[in-house]
């Protein structure tokens, strides 16, 4: 493989797994942005944990 | 200066990483206040007292920790301390962690999981914040027992230290130390040393480590009287699966904690924790194909500490593990250590970071190798290095400003001050559980701060209330008023029994797990969401522990730093006794 190609196949192997880290990343920001969103509610028993 | 001084080490880089890390996971919580959920409770001073230094007779929990935090407390105020605790946590790992790595490259990469990840947001978000700190200080424990091993100069005192250090963090921090250490002096090797100065080493460990740890276990063995291990704890605090991977997979990728009150959202997606395990076992792959590292004492022993520690998170999930893990539990003293066996994947944790490290130093010479762009391969390298933070982006900025910093109404502290004036009694916190839930701080489950906010002794229901079931706590004390509590008689003479002459009511806090008869009580003080009560003083003194013998264990925690430092003056036991070799980091 001479230089140019690997430096296309460094460049495409970063823009893939970059754009993969990137969708991952604001998936798990909505996600969790909706589950804080949920009020804590009163409960006659408070509990540890589930 | 030249530009050459001005290079930082990869020590260095990981702290700032780690650093980095704090501001973008704490975010709004490093705001003035108090973060207050779950079992992180802070107060604003947090007193000196036979509670904090374990000679009161009840369970040594939060010791010697507390201790720290009140020794701190003279220093700065309480939401002060709380800060620079949490911020240490990321900085010491990821320094830490850097240290173990030959370039700045990898230590970034290996910073960033360190300081970046499920175990440490789980934890976080349960309030462990002690067990976080012990984890922080596991890779300069396994740096300082690799240079012991070598017998580098000053090596058996830097272990020493690092020892005595992490036996400031508690039980958690100290057992998952001391099981590094021995698998960074024990992983078969290559040593320049004698036998005899390496069974030496083994014999300075023990002793270091049983004199450190004395605050905590012997109050727990001779002082503190209590019930053993309830074995409805090993099911309720047994790792689970927070991915859809199962447990062993979730634990792989350093989740799996009990309480999914505080799993990660995100890690629910087949996606997202899938490409989380890729990474994760993708590193490890490469990190095994490299040999380096195994020659290294540090990151070999670390390796094999890694793995033990996932056994042990996994094995109440295996067959037979769980009825091996409730004999230990209930039979073996101490053996409470391992029911919330999840917190062993802290070491686990470590490794996939230095793994992590190596994957990004290999690219960086395999692009070098076959003459790649340097841009191109330095971007790639750092897509790589952020897969944590990508995988896990719910915990960016106080975990979406789940955590909170809050202040205390003015009536609690005004309140603490009155109780302080009273006459001579014990309190004791009622509703009869020890978990709030207070309007003023978004109603999220809290230890009940009384314990701390009060200077005196206060009694609380140890038990842990689960969704389904209650674990029973180790009190005795306190299981004799739940008792008359649901006799629905005697409560008074039980919480007479146990010294106690002031009953604090959190109005504001739901009744159903029980309150006594306190028709015929004085009401002395009342406040916003607060009332107390005198029950009269006890017909006769609490017999609780008394006498020198209940300091013996802040004494050998003492004892044990005068000897490390004696040790450091006298020179070092292991001094001069060989250079300090090549490749004493992983790469």
């Amino acid at each position: 493989m001479n230089q140019g190609t690997t430096k296309i196949a460094f460049n495409i192997g970063g823009a893939l797994i970059g754009a993969v880290l990137a969708c991952v990343s604001i998936f798990g920001l909505i996600a969790q942005q909706n589950s804080v969103s949920q009020p804590q509610t009163y409960k006659s028993t408070i509990t540890y944990g589930q | 200066m030249t530009s050459r001084s001005l290079r930082l080490s990869p020590r260095s880089v990981g702290g700032l990483v780690g650093l980095g890390c704090a501001v973008l996971a704490l975010g709004p919580a490093l705001r003035p206040g108090y973060l207050l959920f779950y079992d992180m409770v802070f107060v604003p001073h947090l007193a000196l007292g036979g509670r904090t230094l374990g000679v009161d007779g009840s369970v040594p929990r939060a010791v010697p920790n507390d201790l720290v935090v009140a020794l701190l407390s003279h220093l700065a105020s309480g939401w002060v301390v709380q800060k620079v605790l949490l911020v240490a946590v990321f900085v010491l790992v990821g320094a830490g962690v850097g240290g173990l790595m030959r370039s700045r490259w990898g230590a970034a990469a290996a910073a960033i999981v360190a300081a970046w990840n499920p175990y440490l947001g789980e934890r976080l978000g349960i309030g462990h914040w002690a067990f976080l700190l012990g984890y922080a200080v596991l890779p300069f424990l396994a740096s300082a027992a690799g240079a012991c091993r070598e017998g580098l100069p000053r090596g058996r005192f830097r272990l020493g230290l690092w020892l005595v250090l992490v036996a400031l963090t508690g039980s958690t921090g100290a057992v998952l130390g001391l099981l590094v250490v021995l698998c960074v002096l024990l992983v078969p090797g290559q040593s320049v040393r004698a036998t005899r100065d390496r069974v030496l080493d083994l014999v300075w460990t023990i002793g270091i480590f049983l004199l450190a740890n004395a605050p905590w276990w012997f109050p727990f063995l001779f002082v503190a009287p209590s019930e053993s291990g309830d074995p409805l704890g090993v099911q309720a605090f047994m790792s689970r699966a927070d991915t859809p991977w199962g447990v062993v997979l979730s634990l792989v990728t350093t989740g799996g904690i009990w309480n999914q009150d505080v799993w990660f959202a995100e890690r629910s997606s087949w996606v997202v924790s899938g490409v989380a395990l890729a990474a994760a076992l993708g590193s490890v792959l490469v990190a095994a194909r490299t040999t380096s590292w195994r020659r290294v004492p540090a990151t070999a022993g670390l390796a094999v500490a890694g793995v033990l520690s996932l056994v042990v998170a996994a094995a109440s999930s295996l067959p037979g593990g769980s009825d091996l893990m409730t004999w230990v539990v209930t039979d073996v003293p101490g053996g409470g250590l391992l029911r919330d066996s999840q917190k062993f994947v802290g070491v686990w944790a470590l490794v996939l970071a230095v793994a992590t490290g190596l994957t990004v130093e290999r690219l960086r010479a395999a692009g070098a190798r076959v003459g790649a762009d340097r841009a191109g391969v330095g971007v790639l390298a750092v897509v790589i290095m952020l897969w944590p933070v990508a995988t896990l982006s719910g915990m960016i900025w106080g975990a979406q400003g789940r955590w909170r910093a809050v202040e205390y109404p003015q009536s609690y502290q005004r309140l603490a001050d009155d109780i302080s004036a009273l006459p001579p009694g014990g309190v004791a916190a009622f509703p009869w559980t020890q978990y709030r839930q207070y309007a003023w701080d978004g109603n999220w489950v809290v230890l009940d701060p009384w314990q701390r906010l009060v200077q005196r002794s206060v009694l609380v229901n140890d038990d842990l209330p689960l969704a389904h079931e209650v674990v029973q706590g180790e009190s005795l004390a306190a299981r004799a008023v739940t008792t008359a509590l649901a006799d629905k008689r005697g409560v008074t003479q039980a919480l007479h029994r146990a010294g106690v002459r002031y009953v604090l009511v959190e109005t504001d806090q739901p009744t159903r797990p029980g309150m006594p008869d306190l028709s015929g009580a004085r009401l002395v003080d009342r406040a916003t969401g607060l009332a107390l009560y005198d029950i009269g003083a006890p017909s006769h003194p609490v017999a609780g522990p008394s006498g020198w013998y209940r300091y013996l264990g802040l004494v050998g925690g003492i004892l044990a730093l005068l000897v490390v430092a004696a040790t450091r003056v006298a020179g070092g036991a292991g001094r001069g006794r060989a250079p300090r070799r090549k490749g004493s980091r992983a790469g």
